[in-house]
């Protein structure tokens, strides 16, 4: 079959036919053919050809029939990737797209965006299927761009709201510049985007604190929460809404997730806190505010990690207690009741 | 408690929190099979006064099947449901429609206020992931697998409203897309739960039971006789 040297010199046709081979071969037998174009390596196929000679027509149609043939078939386990620029071809990858018993993935350059609407949302639910094996961050920018300005909008009758939160979520994992540029846009623009106002950006920030926790969040990240807090804080606004409210204690969240857990720390947490209820002057906004810190820091911190943020909990416990938010059965309140505060209670009175 | 056949009950004032079921349709036939049922939860206060305002409702619910890699929750609506064929059946059809609605009595106009921005927050985190088994996860913490009632019961009890118990006597799928014996709640139990005010958690007090009211549809039947009994009276 077709090998490695010849794939500078391959015509669209060719291509197409390789596609075929590979498709055939996969449905056939559980061989990997070790030498072919598609099997280089395990599980990861660098940039192997450039075509000159192929242009929109012949992807469309090779992405409409092998793709079609991938999704439908049972027993492919490999894929082609076919990447942006009409005239590059990349065979990539191992795809882990999950259909039954089966692992197959591909997707598309938004470059090339087929036609009609019915195959834009195939490849678009490619790509979302697909996500966790792409690296390509331009790619990334791309379909978010063209969810963002609109330009995309089949997501059949559905909101756009979940694949641009996956979408920013994977950007995260891959670059930080891009990632801090779309998490830049989504703070100041919430009202012009094609997203639910407020809740968009509760659900872009909980990503972020997703990170935190798994300290992959990056330092340009971490200075826009601040910058954002700094600048609500100087705000004074007479009255906040509930969402940004709710947006406050998240960004405090990320900044304790990835902050270090020394005293310095845990008191510059505590000042940011005690700033942010200074702001909100309604005591039930303050509850508000309170409760979803809890809520979002109780998604992060159990009994089994409590102790890598132990002096960080110990000193913010002095406002997170249960007669200070409006449901301490939830969330980190009740954790921090059992560790902290009753302890020292117990201490108190048995001293008194 | 909300009630919504088919368009009959408008206008509707949905909350956050309310839950929405994709249901067989009437009149029940218990002879077949239904392919599935679905329920989710609804993410926004608003006033429904159409069968298309309904569609438009965004709701929360677990991705519906293993093709979705997205890990999380999913925002969608009914639109999204109804454009869509799923194991060969077209949603919207003759076979399943959206078409009843329930609340838990705790979940206040304040508490729905908050859900919704805490439901936007774990569709940020929530590592959940599709199975068609029934798991629950109270602290929505682990990442476990499961099913779309397992989702909607995670976030109840992560508020302490332990609607369903885990566990039920076994009796046989309604469902063709998930045939066989099966010791765990379907979406029916939930909504007869809350629909007609039986102490919680739920527990089907035997096989018969648990068969009878497994499906959604079989709860809205229930409904409608009700409906056409006062109606008589009348």
């Amino acid at each position: 079959m077709f090998t490695e040297r010849r794939h500078d010199q391959l015509h669209w046709a060719e291509a197409y036919e390789i596609i075929r081979w590979h498709s055939d071969l996969a449905e056939n037998t559980s061989d990997e053919g070790s030498g072919s174009l598609f099997i280089v390596g395990q599980g990861s196929f660098s940039l192997l050809s450039k075509i000159p000679s192929l242009g929109d027509f012949p992807f469309r149609r090779i992405w409409t029939e092998y793709v079609g043939e991938l999704l439908e078939g049972s027993h492919v386990q490999r894929c082609g990737y076919i990447k942006s620029g009409a005239t590059t071809f990349v065979p990539l990858h191992d795809c882990w797209l999950e259909l039954g018993q089966t692992h197959v993935g591909a997707t598309l350059s938004p470059s090339l965006m087929p036609p009609s609407p019915e195959e834009r949302t195939e490849v678009f639910e490619t790509l979302i299927s697909s996500l966790e094996s792409i690296t390509d961050v331009e790619v990334l920018d791309k379909w978010m761009n063209l969810i963002v300005d609109r330009e995309f909008e089949d997501f059949s009758g559905g909101l756009p709201d979940s694949a641009a939160v996956a979408i920013f979520g994977r950007l995260l994992q891959l670059d930080e510049d891009t990632s801090a540029k779309w998490l830049d846009r989504f703070l100041s623009e919430a009202d012009a985007l094609p997203f639910r106002p407020g809740h968009f950006q509760i659900s872009i920030l909980g990503t972020v604190a997703q990170a935190a926790s798994e300290n992959v969040l990056s330092q340009i990240i971490v200075e826009r929460l601040q910058g954002e807090i700094t600048s609500m804080v100087a705000s004074n606004l007479p009255k906040i809404s509930e969402a940004t409210t709710a947006s406050a204690a998240v960004e405090s969240v990320i900044l304790l997730l990835q902050a270090e857990d020394s005293p310095e720390a845990a008191l510059r947490i505590l000042n940011h806190v005690a700033k942010l209820l200074d702001v909100i002057t309604k005591e039930h906004d303050k509850k508000f505010f309170l409760q979803f810190l809890s809520d979002s820091l109780g998604h992060f911190i159990g009994a089994e990690n409590l102790q890598k943020h132990w002096l960080k909990l110990l000193v913010l416990s002095k406002f997170l207690r249960k007669e200070s938010v409006l449901w301490p059965e939830s969330g980190i309140v009740s954790l921090l009741q059992a560790v902290f505060v009753e302890p020292a209670q117990t201490a108190l009175a048995a001293v008194k | 408690m909300i009630i919504f056949t088919e368009g009959k009950s408008f206008p509707i004032e949905f909350q956050t929190g309310d839950i929405l079921f994709i249901a067989g349709r009437l009149p029940c036939d218990r002879s077949r099979k239904l392919p599935f049922e679905h329920v989710v939860l609804a993410a926004e206060n608003r006033q429904i006064s159409t069968a298309n305002e309904l569609l438009d409702l965004p709701v929360y619910g677990m991705p519906e099947s293993q093709d979705s890699a997205t890990n999380k929750v999913l925002l969608s609506n009914g639109w999204y449901w109804k454009n869509r064929s799923v194991i060969g059946v077209r949603l919207g059809s003759a076979t399943t429609v959206w078409n009843l609605a329930a609340r838990h009595p705790s979940i206040t106009l304040q508490k729905a206020a908050y859900l919704s921005l805490l439901m936007s927050f774990q569709e940020g985190v929530l590592k959940f992931s599709y199975d068609t088994n029934f798991a629950v996860d109270h602290t929505l913490r682990k990442g476990i697998k499961t099913n779309c009632l397992g989702f909607v019961c995670s976030l109840l009890e992560y508020f302490k409203l332990n609607v369903l118990s885990r566990t039920f006597p076994e009796y046989e799928s309604p469902y063709s897309n998930s045939p066989g014996r099966r010791t765990y709640p379907s979406p029916g139990h939930l909504a007869k739960a809350l629909t007609y005010g039986t102490s919680h958690p739920y527990l089907a007090a035997d096989e018969r039971e648990a068969e009878w009211y497994a499906t959604v549809v079989q709860t809205l039947e229930d409904l409608a006789s009700q409906a056409r009994d006062i109606s008589a009276g009348d």
